[in-house]
């Protein structure tokens, strides 16, 4: 049995510990696809990204696995130093996103088996092209690269829904599946569900702080995943419906303190200090971006036009104006005291406009913490530096508030 | 009265106060023993300012190994003791450098004096008072003939590498090719204060900003920033702002 097998079982354990119900069916499903669907039914697995829309592999009858969940869960199972050294002596270079290496070295040493069919997008980070010419390479794997162009335009919306149309005959073909367009029509209206429930349950966090935020990053982030299938409409219902009884209750926010809104991932393997974070020095994470629904409700009479529109509106795409537009939106609508962002070591995108989120917080008035780090990699991960900034942090914003009388 | 400690990865720095005005300080080595230094620099600061422990109403430790001052009353990390103590020599301070043993930080402050945001190097030793030592012994030069030799350079030599054990082996490249010490030694000293320029620059460079950590008394490196930063202020010891700075945040317990 592989490492990860075995540990995935035993943190399938340790889901009744968690505080969201949502969270424990969303690790339920994990520990089920990980230990026992990607191995027994491979031909029923494609490998995706998170720019990908899940929708289409579940219309396809797939069940898809996202890479950056996957190595999330290396790191949270204490796996991934042992993946990223794989990877690295096989030739990827230090610099290189671990999220991608992650994949990589868990696949060549047998943790996790190789793929049959993946598909990626070519947005939000631009590991996916290289990792997909991986697979194809090493493992012969059927492969798929959806290309989204930079700009948002009704020319370039028209050559991703070509692509996206041709992409989903495909594979829908290759699972002997029928590629109508009434499952990808059934799909995209689970998906709005699961959209709604999410919305709300964003609704109520922007009072009061019912849970700390870092469970969310940490496990409510994969509940998009879903989106699609049934079962993301179930762990959105409970998750929702949970947070309602915890406002209904009418007790004193579970968290009161500098509400913080997180930018990018939480580094994995390091929980211990995330709750120091949140809890000791009282800075609960109000809302993270992971958990903004970006896109519009779709469509179902122009299905494929809504896939394309929703990978196209991802915040991470395109101009960098939109993103602190966004960013600006969220700090009013969360009432946010504090910005914090992982500068996640091997990402070449988003931190590269750290500099306007410090803008943006001067301009707000609101202290911005830049967090170098790395999400999955533990292994150059200094918890001492990292504390001393966050309590620094903490402090800046304690000193403001007392400065204000507040 | 009141008395603010600094431990460092070098040094000790304490401070006593009372309404504001500094009684004394002391500075000594950070130790092994840090429970041990918290002692004797308490007593030692006694001694000096002709005071008894039990007349100490309060103590704030800052550091790296602050959380061993158990007699600390508050405890607060050196970023915001040194936004604080800067601002209590200079009020229009905009920024804070301070360059510690094995960190450097670059502080913005608000227009109230507390921390509007930070930057620090903490990763690798390059640009603290560590990479200096390593630099000075490989050249076997003082630490204080260190701080001065460069001064005298006609040409300074560049050094590429920001990496302590790179620029260490650069430094034996030129010591090879019969680079004269003092053009090594001004190198070095762009080294540190470029690559803590190029943090400042990312934060402000419009304000007045203020040298702290004991690097600040290395008279070259010092020259090389004023040289860059017309405004920039030095306090009269540069080691003992942090110190200073906790000191008056125990005033503020009253």
């Amino acid at each position: 049995m592989s490492d990860f097998v075995q540990r995935m079982r035993l943190a399938g354990g340790l889901r009744a510990g968690m505080r969201l119900h949502a969270a424990q069916s969303l690790v339920r499903h994990q520990v089920s696809m990980f230990t026992g669907e990607i191995w027994k039914e491979p031909s029923r697995v494609v490998w995706t990204n998170m720019g990908m829309p899940p929708e289409l592999f579940y219309a396809a009858g797939y069940l898809p696995v996202n890479t950056e969940l996957t190595a999330g869960w290396s790191s949270t199972l204490n796996l991934a130093a042992k993946y990223l050294t794989i990877a690295e002596q096989k030739g990827f270079g230090q610099n290189l996103c671990s999220y991608h290496k992650a994949i990589i070295g868990a696949m060549e040493c047998g943790d996790l088996p190789s793929p049959r069919l993946a598909v990626m997008s070519s947005h939000i980070c631009d590991g996916g092209r290289g990792l997909l010419s991986y697979f194809a390479s090493r493992f012969r794997t059927k492969t798929c690269m959806i290309q989204v162009p930079y700009g948002q335009t009704d020319e370039g919306n028209r050559y991703v829904q070509r692509q996206l149309q041709e992409c989903y005959s495909k594979i829908a073909r290759s699972a002997s599946w029928p590629s109508a367009v009434r499952e990808l029509q059934s799909a995209i209206q689970c998906s709005n569900q699961a959209r709604r429930w999410l919305t709300n349950a964003n609704a109520l966090r922007k009072k009061d702080v019912l849970f700390p935020g870092n469970d969310a990053i940490r496990n409510l982030f994969g509940a998009t995943f879903l989106f699609g299938s049934a079962l993301g409409i179930q762990i959105t219902r409970e998750y929702c419906q949970q947070l309602v009884e915890l406002a209904a209750r009418g007790e004193p926010a579970l968290l009161e303190g500098h509400r913080i809104l997180w930018i990018h991932f939480a580094p994995l393997y390091a929980g211990r200090l995330m709750r120091y974070f949140e809890e000791t020095l009282r800075c609960p994470i109000a809302f993270d971006i992971t958990g903004h629904p970006y896109w519009e409700e779709m469509r179902r009479d122009t299905p494929f036009q809504s896939l394309a529109q929703k990978m196209a509106s991802h915040f991470f795409l395109g101009s960098s104006r939109g993103r602190i537009k966004l960013y600006r939106h969220l700090v009013q609508e969360y009432q946010i005291r504090g910005i914090v962002m992982l500068m996640h070591q091997g990402c070449k995108a988003i931190p590269a406009s750290s500099w306007e989120l410090r803008e943006l917080g001067r301009q707000i008035q609101i202290p911005y913490l830049e967090l170098p780090g790395d999400c999955v990699d533990p292994r150059s991960f200094g918890e001492e530096q990292t504390r001393l900034r966050m309590e620094a942090f903490a402090e800046c914003l304690g000193r403001r508030q007392h400065g204000s009388g507040n | 009265m009141v008395v603010g400690i600094d431990i460092g990865s070098i040094s000790a720095n304490a401070v006593m106060m009372r309404d504001h005005e500094i009684l004394g300080h002391v500075i000594m080595p950070s130790g092994y023993d840090h429970r041990e230094t918290v002692r004797q620099a308490i007593h030692t600061l006694c001694l000096k300012c002709g005071a008894e422990e039990k007349q100490i109403d309060r103590i704030a430790g800052t550091g790296y190994g602050r959380r061993n001052i158990e007699s600390a009353d508050l405890i607060v990390t050196e970023i915001t003791c040194h936004a604080v103590g800067a601002r209590y020599f200079y009020p229009e301070a905009g920024t804070v450098i301070d360059i510690g043993g094995q960190d450097s930080k670059v502080i913005r402050l608000n227009g109230d004096g507390t921390v509007g945001d930070f930057v620090m190097n903490d990763k690798c030793s390059a640009g603290t008072g560590r990479f200096l030592e390593v630099m000075a012994r490989s050249m076997e030069v003082d630490l204080q003939e260190f701080a001065q030799m460069g001064l005298r350079s006609k040409r300074p030599y560049t050094i590429s590498q920001t990496c302590t054990v790179f620029a260490e082996s650069e430094i034996v490249s030129g010591i090879a090719k019969g680079i004269p010490k003092e053009d090594l030694v001004a190198g070095l000293y762009r080294s540190i204060a470029n690559r803590i320029l190029g943090m400042l620059y990312g934060l402000d460079r419009t304000t007045k900003t203020v040298l702290t950590g004991g690097v600040a008394k290395n008279l070259g490196i010092a020259a090389y920033f004023r040289s860059q930063l017309p405004s920039l202020w030095i306090p009269p010891e540069p080691q003992i702002v942090g110190a200073i700075g906790a000191a008056l945040l125990a005033e503020e317990l009253r």
